[in-house]
């Protein structure tokens, strides 16, 4: 139970991370899930779903202002499932349970993001008069929203975790081939990412296919 | 028809436009249609700055733009019409026939306007020009990035 | 050292990010040790009129806020006129932001994330985490310092120093090394996440790769890579459990 604690203090921690503070990207899956692992004493499902959310998390444009998933705290549910089940019996469910709070952690944003609003638009005439406690007082509150998010979407995620470790039984054939969807919708995911990030230009994919014949060279002679 | 985006945004170059948008339609070339900036180096030289290096940028008074809409239609490369202001966008477009749509990307909040959208501020005036635009054939629709689903005129306005 | 009071702020300039104004309170909040320095005190009109400025609408990459905030403060402690702050403040709100844009959410992020997932693959996940939080942050937390100044420097001239060689060729290198990374990072994962497995389970997963790739941002156009994921793993799941 005490590893719950810490999972939901670096959920938390990761979550305001993504836009409010400090923005240093823990927030990121790879360092999100890593240090999950750590957390659960289970470094290598820490950091299979590190790499599958990474993944994931590449297909996210950051341009389109309120909308993006929220990775971090749903790689740490993620984690904290596989740790339950490890290997290709348990990865496919872990994804999914990721999944599933990444999407409610995108909403919540949006709901922070509504509020500060809500705030800004009940403090104009003292924000336009230049009072420096009201910008003291939105900033505050803006991030102690966040923070509470934070604390929801993980909180969610880790009860979707802990009801799938508890309740949910499949079959070793269904759990295998979920991890099979869920590791190719991952790759999917990455593939598409990549191609949005560098534009759909020929001269821009072939870059990614050069690096990808990089890629398969060092896969053969690992 | 090569006008792929004619787009109304008070942040003109920024990053939706130019890897949202750009990176989703193929954009080649933008024209900046406003009348203060084309008379202003030091804001050209700003906007420059914003553009990828595979992209050209030309600027434009609305008068211009509005002699030169042929010629962009029959361009061989892919442009953005980017107009910050709705007045412009109507000037523009009445009696332009290579503009078939607006795109109202983002206008935001400034004296006297109201939320219609997240992204979307518009006053009183501004909301029934854009209307009119729209009863007279331009199919008008809000959506700031390729990825979200276009909001149709009558749903904002 | 008022400088490095409003770097430690632009850490949290998003905090208070909302539809109306954006990152503008945040600016407002970045400002408040810069204008200190304005003639006549804490509690002079001046003063508080520009904070009035500074916490209107504004928008731009987080890790150039700072910039942002301190060239517009630098304007108003030199008095220029509120006409001219504005001009400039709409002028660079939609390029300032696709520099940053461009330059660290399609340059330097995917970059980081595919060389880690690299390192996860090739060395361990501790590496991989020091890696990306070494190499990411190396660059964030040299653009924010270096911004502050810059921009405390400048002033409203402080566009003239993305007009530099180093400036143009990040910008220019920032989209084929994300392409080239991205492209090495992909197979490594692959192989990664299906060692051990039977070739019939990776011919599987590459299939529904394949098939993903293909609908991503096409079929309808809120399709991205999360809904896609949560669509197949929700049926496969639905349908083992069904049928099996």
């Amino acid at each position: 139970m005490d590893h719950f604690f810490l999972l939901l203090i670096w959920g938390v921690m990761v979550g305001v991370d993504l836009a409010s503070f400090p923005q240093i990207m823990i927030a990121r899956p790879i360092v999100a899930g890593s240090v999950a692992g750590l957390l659960l004493g289970d470094p290598v499902s820490g950091i299979q779903l590190a790499i599958i959310f990474e993944l994931f998390a590449l297909d996210v444009m950051p341009v389109g202002a309120a909308r993006y998933p929220d990775y971090g705290p749903a790689t740490v549910a993620a984690v904290y499932v596989a740790a339950g089940s490890p290997g290709i019996l348990g990865i496919g469910i872990a994804t999914l349970i990721g999944l599933a709070t990444a999407f409610v952690g995108g909403t919540g944003m949006r709901i922070v993001r509504r509020l500060n609003t809500y705030d800004v638009q009940s403090h104009r005439n003292r924000l336009d008069n230049g009072d420096s406690r009201a910008v003291y007082g939105i900033t505050f509150r803006g991030l102690m929203r966040d923070a509470l998010r934070a604390l929801i979407v993980t909180g969610i995620g880790l009860a979707f975790g802990y009801g799938t470790r508890r309740w949910l039984s499949v079959d070793v054939t269904t759990a295998v081939l979920v991890s099979i969807v869920g590791i190719g919708s991952a790759l999917a995911a990455g593939t598409s990412g990549a191609i949005k990030i560098t534009g759909r230009g020929l001269g821009a994919v072939s870059w990614i296919g050069l690096g990808a014949l990089a890629g398969l060279a060092l896969v053969v002679i690992k | 028809m090569t006008i792929e985006l004619v787009r109304l945004d008070d942040r003109l170059i920024h990053g939706q436009v130019v890897v949202g948008w750009g990176n989703a339609l193929g954009i080649e070339c933008i024209v900046l249609v406003d009348d203060e900036i084309s008379h202003s180096k030091w804001e050209q030289d700003i906007y420059a700055m914003g553009i990828p290096g595979n992209m050209n940028l030309v600027f434009a008074t609305v008068a211009e733009a509005r002699t030169r809409m042929s010629e962009f239609r029959d361009a061989k490369y892919k442009i953005a019409v980017l107009l910050r202001s709705v007045k412009d966008a109507v000037r523009l477009c009445d009696g332009v026939d290579a503009i078939r749509s607006v795109n109202v990307g983002g206008l935001h909040m400034s004296e006297g306007r109201r939320e219609r959208l997240p992204y979307v501020y518009l006053t009183d005036e501004e909301a029934s020009m854009l209307h009119g635009l729209a009863e007279r054939g331009v199919a008008v629709s809000a959506q700031d990035v390729p990825s979200a689903a276009p909001v149709p005129a009558a749903d904002f306005l | 050292m008022k400088l490095l009071r409003a770097t430690l702020r632009s850490f949290a300039v998003q905090s208070a990010w909302n539809f109306e104004r954006m990152v503008g309170v945040g600016i407002a909040f970045i400002s408040i040790p810069l204008l200190q320095s304005m003639p006549g005190g804490p509690d002079e009109l001046g003063r508080k009129a520009a904070l009035g400025r500074a916490a209107a609408f504004f928008n731009t990459h987080p890790y150039f806020a700072g910039l942002a905030a301190a060239a517009l403060a630098k304007a108003e402690v030199e008095g220029q006129t509120s006409e001219a702050i504005e001009r400039f403040r709409g002028a660079v709100v939609g390029p300032l932001g696709s520099i940053g844009d461009r330059l660290i959410w399609f340059g330097l992020l995917p970059v980081s994330s595919a060389i880690a997932i690299v390192v996860a693959v090739l060395r361990s996940p501790v590496e991989a985490l020091l890696t990306f939080l070494i190499l990411y942050n190396a660059v964030h937390l040299f653009l924010r310092f270096w911004g502050v100044r810059v921009g405390w420097e400048m002033g409203i001239r402080v566009t003239e120093v993305f007009s530099r060689g180093v400036f143009r060729t990040m910008l220019r290198l920032a989209g084929p090394l994300a392409g080239v990374t991205m492209g090495i990072a992909i197979p490594l994962a692959a192989e990664s996440l299906m060692a051990g497995w039977r070739p019939a389970d990776m011919a599987g997963a590459s299939l529904v790769g394949v098939v993903g790739v293909i609908l991503i941002g096409r079929v309808f156009q809120q399709m991205d890579g999360l809904r896609f994921g949560l669509l197949m793993l929700g049926l496969t799941l639905t349908v083992g459990i069904a049928v099996l």
